[in-house]
């Protein structure tokens, strides 16, 4: 047995070894719109898909509960803001859970849902538009302010699933390096405490 | 098995940061000047082997090494698993900072039990029985920590079973991979270095 544990032994440490840095752990919840509907999805750092994880919709301000539900076995859902939120154009704070102690969150900001542009915006889009690009506004106007909204947020969906992957807190070996700069201070200074303590006795 | 930050109540985590502050003390106490090294290459090892996947389907799990750190270091499991999960809290982002001490529980007390349990069987002069105490400790740690973490989840209101299969069924291979290499490492040090096993108090 001690033999086999011996010729075992190569392989485990070849195992400690694997030099792939990735994530255990963390999950990640992405949301994006589709017209008037928030689509989100959530998948754990692996890949898999948060089967069965509940969400909520919060009020980002006060953290009042707007929604709440299930995810499907694809790890996605999808809500429509409540008229309240949309009246008071409040920002919305997803959040999903999985049953496992994995949580993660999105903002959807009230410009990001709202099929109107918000007053703010069109001001400040206007004033640039003023005196010298008159051709533009006037194609906006041609295709309708609200398809382009859509067309441009259909075209960024992609871009910004790809952003919230980046997101996603990497291991560096910096990081584990630092770590174990950290454990081998710590222990020397207890070693250090200890050492005083026995030479004061 | 790190649970996140703000799914667990207030109490639950006071009650976690003052159970592991509680075990890190007397971890720290019955802790000999000689054995510090030893605490601290465990500490590292434990902080280091979160990276350490074992790839699982679409899904990939890490190791977790709690049987091997509870039987090395006995007591100081404790002090040693804090600071390791301090660490991967701030440097990689798992659980966090108000969990610190649920975590620690979830993670060192089975690999106190795991000393408790699992030193008297390795210290045996029957191979069978080393081998099996040492497959026994390494594995049971996890699958204790998995019901454990389902337990802390359940305390905070969600359903116990659903969470606790989800964690056991995706730890069952990590804790048969870390049976295993509990027992390639006990079996090692049998062979190189039987003092370590034997010198540490109970």
């Amino acid at each position: 047995m001690v033999r086999r544990i011996q010729k075992l032994t190569p392989f485990l440490g070849l195992l400690l070894l694997w030099p792939s840095v990735c994530l255990g752990h963390g999950m990640n919840l992405f949301c994006w719109t589709d017209q008037d509907t928030v689509k989100c999805e959530s998948r754990f750092s692996g890949g898999r898909a948060v089967h069965n994880g509940s969400w909520r919709v919060l009020d980002a301000t006060s953290g009042d509960r707007l929604l709440s539900g299930a995810t499907d076995s694809e790890g996605r859902f999808s809500f429509s803001p409540p008229q309240e939120a949309e009246e008071k154009r409040l920002d919305l704070k997803v959040v999903c859970e999985a049953d496992t102690g994995h949580r993660d969150s999105w903002m959807v900001r009230a410009a990001d849902y709202l099929s109107d542009v918000s007053g703010h915006k069109e001001n400040t889009g206007s004033e640039a538009n003023g005196d010298e690009a008159t051709e533009p506004s006037e194609s906006v106007e041609a295709i309708g302010e609200e398809k382009l909204r859509r067309i441009v947020n259909e075209e960024l969906a992609p871009l910004r699933k790809e952003l919230a992957r980046l997101r996603e807190p990497g291991v560096t070996l910096r990081d584990a390096l630092g770590g174990l700069g950290y454990i081998l201070g710590l222990v020397g200074i207890w070693a250090f405490a200890a050492s005083r303590r026995e030479s004061r006795q | 098995m790190h649970i996140a930050e703000g799914i667990l109540p207030l109490p639950l985590l006071g009650a976690g940061a003052g159970l592991s502050l509680l075990g890190a003390a007397i971890g720290l106490k019955r802790t000999q000047q000689e054995e510090i090294p030893l605490v601290g290459v465990m500490a590292a090892a434990f902080f280091v082997a979160s990276l350490v996947h074992v790839p699982l389907g679409p899904a990939s799990i890490h190791l977790l090494l709690l049987g091997l750190v509870g039987l090395l270091t006995g007591w100081a499991c404790f002090p040693a698993i804090l600071i390791a999960l301090l660490l991967q809290a701030l440097f990689f982002q798992y659980g966090g900072l108000t969990v610190l001490g649920v975590n620690t529980c979830i993670m060192a007390l089975p690999a106190l039990l795991a000393h408790l349990f699992g030193t008297p069987l390795i210290r045996s002069s029957r191979r069978w029985i080393t081998v099996s105490g040492a497959f026994i400790a390494g594995a049971g740690a996890i699958l204790a920590a998995g019901v454990l973490a389902a337990t802390a989840l359940a305390l905070a209101g969600k359903a116990f079973f659903p969470a606790a299969q989800t964690i056991l069924v995706a730890h069952i291979p990590v804790a048969v991979i870390e049976g295993m290499i509990t027992v390639a490492v006990v079996g090692f040090m049998h062979k190189v270095k039987p003092e370590m096993l034997a010198s540490r108090k109970q």
